[in-house]
Formats: C-alpha cells, structure tokens, sequence
C-alpha cells in the first residue's frame, strides 16, 4: 500500500514538474532586447586619392531551389529573391559609399568589370527575422579578402517607423561587411593598393587590346597580377584606351543609375512586406509554442490523472482523477486547436509572399530589360572599339596585332 | 595614305562613336533622373540603409540619406564624364527630399486624395494597404470613396 502511495506520488510529482515546464515554455513571453547598432566606420581624414579604391558589387546570386516542394518549405518566393539580389547590393553600396573609405561605390551586373576590389554574394536565408549572406570579396590582381558568412536577426526597431525613419533591419549585417571589407583594405600595403588600381587599368586595357597591354602585366606563381612595367602616357593607343575607359565608367554609372532606381522604388513596399512577415513569422513561433505546450500538458494530466484513478480507492481521489483526465483532454484539444492557427499564420505568410511577389515581378522585370538592352548595346560598341584599337595600333607600331599578343588576361 | 593620315582617320571614328555612346548614356541618364523625381516627389522614402549606418536615426527623415554618396572625405578626386572620383551625385540615398506617403498631391479630390479621417496607414495590413492603394489610384470620385469607404470598415473590424 505503502509502496503504490509513493509511487502515485512520484508520478505526480513527475506530472507537474512536467506541467511546469512545459507551461514555462509555452508562456514565456519571448521578448528581446533592444539590437546593439553596430556602426560602419566612417573615414576621419580624407584617403590618398592614388590609394581610393573602386568598389563594384555585383548582383547577387538569389539561390532560388528549382524543385517546388524546396520553395515551399523554404517560403522561397522566386520573384522577390530576384528582387533582393539586386536590392542587397544596392544596400551594401549605399554603406560602403557613406563611409567615406573608398572611390567610387558601383553595383555592377553579375560578371561586371572594370573596378580594383569586387564583393560578390549569395543570398542563403532572407525573411523579415533573419538574413544570411555568404560573401566573396576580391580584387583585380586576384586576392581573395574575404570569403565569410554574414547572418544577423531584424532589428525590430526599423519595422517601427518604416514611413518617417527609413532604415534597414539588417543595418548591422551590412555595416560588419562594411567595417571587415576596411580591416582587408588596411591589410594591404600602401604600394600594394597603389598598384592595385594601376593592375586594375592593365586589367582592362588587356581585356580590350591583349596584344598591346598584355606585356604590363605578369602573374605570379598564385595566379596574382602584378604590374611589370608601365605604358607610356603619350602612347596614341594609351590615350584612345583612356577615353574608352571613361565610357566603360559612363555605362557603369549609367546601369549603376538603373539599380539605384530600383533600390528607390522597392525600399518602402518591401521594408513593408518584410515588417509583415517579421510578424507572421512571430506570430507563428508563439502559437507553435503554445499549441505545444497545451498538448504535452493535456497528454501529462491524462496519463497523470488515469495512473492516479488506478492507485485511489478513495470516491474524491477518483473524482480528481476523473477531473484531470477530463482537463488533459481538453488541454490536449485546445492544442490541436492551436494547430490551425499555426495554418493561418503560414497560410497568411504565402499570401503575403504572393502579393509581393506580383508586386515586384514587373520592376524585376523592367530592370533586367533595360539592363540587357544597355549591355547589348554598349557590347557593339566595345566590339568597334576593339577594332579600332587594334588598327591604331597595326598602323603605329607595323605590327600585326595577333602576333603582338601576350599574356591574355581576362578581366576582373 | 600616311601613317599620320591612317591615323586621323581612326580617331575620327572614334569621335563618331565616342559621340554616339556618350548620347545614349546622357539619354538613359535623363530617363532615370526623371523616373527618380516623379517617384521622388510622391514619397519620402528611398535608400532605405544609406546615409545612416551607425547613426542615432534621430536626423530628419529626408535628411538621412543625404551623406550617401560623394560628400565623404574621399569623395575629392572628382573628374567630370563619370570617371574615376566623379563625386556620385544622384545616388538613392539622396532620394529623400520629397513628401511623406499619401502627400503626393495637394487639396482637390483627384487620386492620391486622402480624406482628413483616414489615418496615416503605418499599422496597415495587406489588405488595408491594397485597399488604401486602390483608392488612392481610382480616378472616378465615386468609385474611390467606395473604396474608401470599405477601408474605414475594414480598419474598424480589425481593430
């Protein structure tokens, strides 16, 4: 007798530490503290012009899944992560050109050229709670600075104020990007970044006019460039190729423009969306959360209450078993309950994805047309341009271009 | 034909064509400038991150995206046909200076009218939103306050 005493009571006991803590997790109200703003630093003194560094961030890859079911389950919406590779950088040149630390600050399209130091990305988890980006970033003699995984959660106080005080969520994220891309940079020697700019002009030329500025540029054992001897300034083939690298950086800014336009159009619906989402997503962690706190508490009073019922032998002891099994079943359908309002929530989730998604397409859209027919355009050019410095210099050299070429070096 | 002349006559093709691309590019450039400002002059937002990384965001609101670009201390080494140093002037986080959402057009009853007892829409959800927008839109004055009307019902059962 004694015995199956102490053994309900060990059951009970057993029953409510479990109902405690299930109870805790269920109720706890998941609350966070106000994000530590991490700040980009900002240039103090103003940086050598022969060491300012040309920025170009390109597109970042989306990392859209081609199977339907991984879109699904991911809450990948094809459309908007379009939208964000070309919106991140966009963010990420705003930071870097509000530091004051480098020259020009481009978003380039994917496989643009023509700048010293690239930051390339891919985006591997944007909701409005969290982000995370892998970056690349290198530089035109072909240095790898940075090759790191950047993740931060929202910081909520942007969704607060989205109209009057615009500002990203992941403010943070880009800011860390922004300060570890300066730690790279200050990594390098003042003579390395010097000659990281005039790598970057060889880079180009070779590109355009192998066969006359290939012959600046060698390579090192690791695939590095470096710069050999240098062009002289009063060459005829020098100055034309200068005047079409003052139109590769017309066609930059012009695309660079188109982005930035963008950027401007999809920065309030989608720091909306994202608000929502945040929501949505909150929203449906707690009912989660609760949904199963109430069915382990319904499934421990049931067992509780059934083990206590075959232990007692006295009516109000059985009564109060009676009254747990009843409660846990109760409990235990309130959590079902619960269940479909997690639906909901996931349910609102798509139609939020949906909604955006339509909204974006067209911009999307519009952007990659008038991108390609840039880039299109701008290409026949270049093929002219090509022509026309390899006949500059058949006529003031007496040599066949062809055989003049060196190292063929591809563009950055 | 000299060499001198070969010459004169490659770079007058390269005048040609520099001309022809430099057009293009001051075309595009124009377009995108006034996209900007017809979308400038309806909403106060834009470079939504720029210009206050590390800030307080106590700034006015189109304030804040003014230090986005070029005025930095590294902004100086400035040459004019978008070349290297070309201070970055029309950047997005220079996009701010317009009105705040719904302030696009002033008085009347046309579209983009907000009527006085509609709130502002911060706390909208999408369906408030679409309906805001729609209204906002609809050109027919009947029409439009219909559709405002179904937004003040809707708020109403939300709330």
């Amino acid at each position: 007798m004694n015995d199956s005493l102490s053994t309900t009571r060990g059951v009970a006991r057993l029953c409510a530490a479990l109902l405690a803590g299930v109870l805790l997790a269920g109720c706890v109200v998941h609350e966070q503290r106000p994000m530590q703003r991490i700040a980009a630093e900002r240039a103090t003194t103003e940086v050598a012009e022969d060491e300012l560094l040309d920025v170009g961030v390109r597109l970042f890859d989306p990392n859209v899944p081609e199977d339907e079911k991984e879109l699904e389950k991911r809450r990948i919406f094809p459309e908007v992560r379009k939208a964000e590779s070309r919106y991140i950088p966009v963010l990420i040149r705003d930071t870097l050109e509000d530091t004051g630390q480098w020259g020009q600050v481009r978003v380039l399209p994917r496989g643009g050229t023509g700048m010293e130091v690239f930051v390339d990305g891919r985006i591997l988890e944007s909701t409005g709670s969290e982000l995370s980006l892998a970056v690349v970033v290198t530089d035109a003699a072909g240095r790898t600075w940075l090759d790191k995984t950047y993740e931060g959660k929202a910081d909520t106080r942007a969704y607060k104020d989205v109209v009057a005080k615009p500002r990203d969520p992941f403010e943070n994220v880009y800011n860390t990007l922004a300060n570890d891309l300066l730690a790279a940079r200050r990594a390098l020697t003042r003579e390395q970044r010097v000659e990281l700019r005039r790598v970057a002009d060889l880079r180009f030329a070779a590109d355009l006019a192998p066969y006359a500025f290939g012959g600046y540029l060698v390579q090192d054992r690791k695939g590095l460039y470096g710069v050999a001897r240098l062009p002289a300034d009063d060459d005829p083939v020098v100055q034309r190729m200068q005047r079409v690298r003052e139109r590769d950086y017309a066609l930059v800014d012009t695309l660079n423009e188109y982005y930035a336009n963008f950027g401007g159009g999809i920065a309030e619906p989608y720091t909306q969306w994202r608000k929502y989402t945040h929501e949505e997503l909150e929203a449906e962690a707690q009912a989660k959360r609760e949904a199963l706190a109430r069915q382990v508490l319904g499934a421990v009073a049931i067992v509780g209450g059934i083990m206590a019922g075959q232990e007692t032998s006295s009516s109000a002891g059985s009564a109060a078993a009676t009254a747990a099994v009843i409660g846990g079943f109760y409990a235990f359908k309130s959590g079902l309950d619960k269940r479909s309002e997690i639906k909901i929530h996931a349910e609102s989730l798509k139609q939020l994805g949906d909604s955006f998604q339509a909204e974006v397409q067209p911009m999307v859209v519009d952007i990659e047309g008038r991108t390609l027919q840039l880039k299109g355009s701008a290409e026949e050019q270049y093929a002219e341009w090509r022509q026309l410095l390899r006949e500059l210099y058949e006529n003031e050299t007496g040599l066949p271009a062809a055989s003049s070429a060196a190292v063929p070096p591809g563009r950055p | 034909m000299t060499a001198e002349d070969r010459r004169a006559q490659i770079d007058r093709r390269f005048d040609e064509t520099f001309a022809v691309f430099d057009e293009r590019m001051r075309k595009e450039q124009e377009a995108v400038s006034q996209e900007r400002a017809s979308r400038g002059s309806g909403s106060a937002t834009g470079g939504a991150a720029a210009g206050e990384s590390g800030q307080d965001g106590d700034g006015n609101p189109a304030g804040d995206g003014e230090a986005a670009s070029g005025d930095g201390p590294a902004a100086s080494a400035g040459a004019p046909g978008g070349s290297r140093g070309e201070p970055g002037g029309d950047q997005p986080g220079e996009q701010g200076g317009g009105g705040g959402v719904g302030g696009g057009s002033a008085g009347g009853a046309g579209p983009n009218t907000v009527p006085a007892d509609i709130p502002d829409g911060r706390d909208d959800d999408i369906v408030a939103r679409q309906l805001r927008e729609a209204a906002m839109k609809e050109t027919d004055p009947e029409l439009r306050e219909r559709l405002w009307e179904e937004y003040r019902q809707y708020k109403k059962s939300t709330q």
